[in-house]
């Protein structure tokens, strides 16, 4: 957080107070991840907002703040997921992706051969992105455009780290059909990042 | 099926690479895979992309993006 003890109590307050609202719109996924629904989402990430908001004087600044914030939001999920199960009976499960065949943007990356076409470029300098905000928002935007079924996968198997059989499980598809969607999300993104940043003008 | 060496397509082999990131390939599919990538810079490109996807989505969900620099 880097802000010393010598601060106005309110400025610091006020900037911390900030720095959470930027977390919104990753907790936002995170939480339509978990929940599938947006406005559900929408309303457990503003109670988890308003309780880390309330409890802020408790967060050490030891762990990321987003890290902290995460922990917060996990609580409300669970917490949301117990009420609404105990109000209906059932989730409806999403209807799965067809893998049966490689739909057409996959195969539009190909030439007849299987050969990439074009050619795959080297990206120059990644390190150096992670360093820029407007990555991140690259990012961003690019997941907001996959499926949404593709979209929570990737999500839960990457940025959460989750093992894909608990994925399965949770979202009722097989592995086999886990691991496509998860190819074609990374494909998706890959070709999403190169194209608006990497080889794009970026910003 | 019979555990042979087979030349693989561009595109098989990226299926493979996605995989291997949530299963274990079989014996086969890694001496494949391998053979591939020592001829093919496009897919050895593609390979490091993966990770930086990878360690794109895991930083995206500890640290997030580098605070701006707004002066309090």
């Amino acid at each position: 957080m880097g802000v010393s003890k010598n601060d106005n109590p309110q400025q610091k307050q006020r900037a911390l107070f900030a720095e959470v609202e930027t977390h919104r719109g990753y907790m936002l996924r995170f939480a339509t991840a978990k929940l599938r629904d947006v406005g559900q989402a929408e309303e457990v990430v503003q109670e988890a907002l308003l309780a880390a908001l309330d409890g802020i004087a408790s967060f050490s600044g030891q762990s990321a703040l987003r890290t902290w914030l995460t922990s917060i939001l996990k609580f409300k999920i669970i917490d949301f997921q117990r009420r609404v199960i105990s109000e209906r009976a059932h989730f409806t499960s999403a209807p799965q992706d067809d893998d049966s065949a490689d739909p057409a943007w996959l195969d539009k990356m190909f030439d007849n051969t299987g050969h990439w076409h074009p050619r795959l470029a080297s990206w120059a300098n990644p390190d150096g992105a992670f360093e820029e905000k407007q990555f991140f928002e690259v990012f961003e935007r690019c997941m907001d455009k996959l499926p949404s079924s593709a979209s929570r996968v990737f999500f839960k198997r990457e940025v959460m780290g989750i093992d894909t059989d608990e994925i399965c499980k949770e979202e009722s598809i097989t592995a086999s059909n886990c691991w496509v969607m998860l190819h074609r999300a990374r494909m998706a993104l890959r070709e999403c990042l190169d194209r608006n940043w990497f080889q794009g003008d970026k910003k | 099926m019979i555990a042979e060496h087979i030349d693989l397509s561009c595109k098989e082999a990226a299926r493979l690479m996605s995989h291997r990131q949530d299963r274990a390939l079989s014996d086969v599919e890694t001496e494949n895979l391998k053979s591939h990538l020592l001829v093919c810079l496009s897919c050895r490109n593609f390979s490091d992309q993966l990770g930086v996807l990878s360690r794109l989505a895991r930083r995206y969900g500890n640290d997030g993006p580098p605070p701006e620099e707004v002066p309090l």
